[in-house]
């Protein structure tokens, strides 16, 4: 940070950060007033929360769905913030928000499909770190982990490692405790119908290129599964997931905008 | 976990996205063994990723990064470094030094003539998360 006018470019900043936290605590502001200098506080930090959202933008999840995941953390670190303390509010937020968005990702993605043996030790790893959660009050160590779950700790890190790549992902059958991708799929589809307007959802598979759109239609208006669209198609069925994942996010994103 | 035995390690790629997760990847194997929890694994991911989009921005062009990682006590070092394209090169973005200094326990970025050097720590006992 070199140059002087950045540096009071930050200053403003903080001033105003300051003197909205100031009045957000203010016994003084009524309800009406804490609302807003609420609302323009979380307002002042969504680039910081799309920022850091765009770092998850490789896992497979929408990227509105992380900014919103995000958005929720910062509302939260927005209320929970104490000026007197002397921290920098970004420095305080920073954590809640990546927490936010890590917690959408453990709830969205946690139960993904992936080869039964990793899927297994997948298992034993949640259930291992939810016992140790608790009982430590604090996330555990991977060492913490492999002992209770009695695993080696390279095994540990290689499933955990594996969390974060997205090429594994999703495959048809549920897990019985959990979501799959076709859940979600249904979720897309359903909000799908809500738009009542024909024309829109013509409108919106028109965007898609030509095999997707074919893809969706037999998913969708043809109620087949993926194994037969895959068969079909003559791609796997892998492929076929993604391709219908990808179009419907497309598709959201146009009703969206 | 014996810290010292594992020594330092060193890897080096050029500075392309495409290899963030590489580094991330070695991050968090070390992160791992100074008894990080999987939270502060996750942040050492997280400040990888953004130390290393800087560099990468900043390097100059067909350069690599080199990236040194080790533990000392409780926490996981890193000093990465990279020649750059411009001298100086580019303040980093706001937003990424924010995260950045909010995740980890210690930062300095030095710049050179013509190179740049990012150090910065994250100690299991870190805790800003209460």
């Amino acid at each position: 940070m070199n140059q002087e006018s950045d540096a009071s470019d930050k200053a403003d900043r903080r001033h105003i950060e300051d003197a909205l936290f100031a009045r957000f605590h203010d016994p003084e502001s009524s309800e009406d007033q804490r609302a807003r200098l609420r609302d323009e506080l979380v307002e002042m930090h969504l680039p910081l929360v799309r920022h850091i959202a765009r770092r998850y933008a490789d896992r497979g999840e929408p990227l509105d769905d992380v900014v919103q995941a995000g958005t929720l953390g910062l509302i939260g670190a927005v209320d929970r913030f104490e000026p007197d303390r002397g921290v920098a509010f970004s420095t305080y937020a920073v954590p809640t928000i990546v927490g936010a968005i890590r917690r959408h990702f453990r709830d969205a993605t946690w139960s993904v499909k992936v080869p039964r043996r990793l899927q297994e030790l997948r298992g034993r790893i949640d259930s291992a770190h939810d016992q140790l959660a608790q009982e430590l009050m604090r996330s555990p160590t991977v060492a913490e982990i492999a002992q209770r779950a009695e695993l080696d700790p390279q095994d540990v890190l290689d499933a955990l490692e594996l969390g974060h790549v997205r090429e594994l992902a999703p495959l048809e059958p549920p897990t019985p405790e959990g979501t799959s991708i076709a859940d979600k799929l249904g979720d897309l589809d359903a909000s799908l119908a809500d738009v009542e307007d024909k024309a829109t959802v013509e409108r919106l598979l028109n965007t898609l290129p030509e095999r997707e759109r074919g893809i969706v239609a037999m998913r969708f208006f043809e109620g087949l599964s993926q194994s037969q669209i895959a068969e079909q198609v003559g791609i796997s069925q892998m492929h076929v997931s993604r391709l219908l994942a990808q179009s419907l996010t497309r598709m959201r994103g146009e009703v969206l905008s | 976990m014996n810290a010292g035995a594992h020594g330092r390690v060193r890897v080096e790629f050029p500075a392309d996205t495409i290899n963030m997760a590489i580094a991330r990847s070695v991050a968090a194997a070390i992160a791992a063994r100074a008894d990080l929890t999987l939270d502060q694994i996750e942040d050492v991911r997280l400040a990888m990723d953004e130390a290393t989009s800087h560099l990468i921005k900043i390097a100059a062009p067909g350069a690599s990064i080199t990236c040194d990682l080790w533990i000392e006590g409780t926490a996981v070092y890193a000093s990465m470094a990279c020649p750059t394209a411009t001298s100086p090169p580019p303040d980093p973005d706001p937003f990424a030094w924010t995260v950045l200094t909010a995740l980890v326990n210690s930062i300095d970025l030095t710049v050179g003539d013509s190179t740049a050097q990012l150090q910065w720590s994250l100690a299991s006992d870190h805790s800003l998360r209460a």
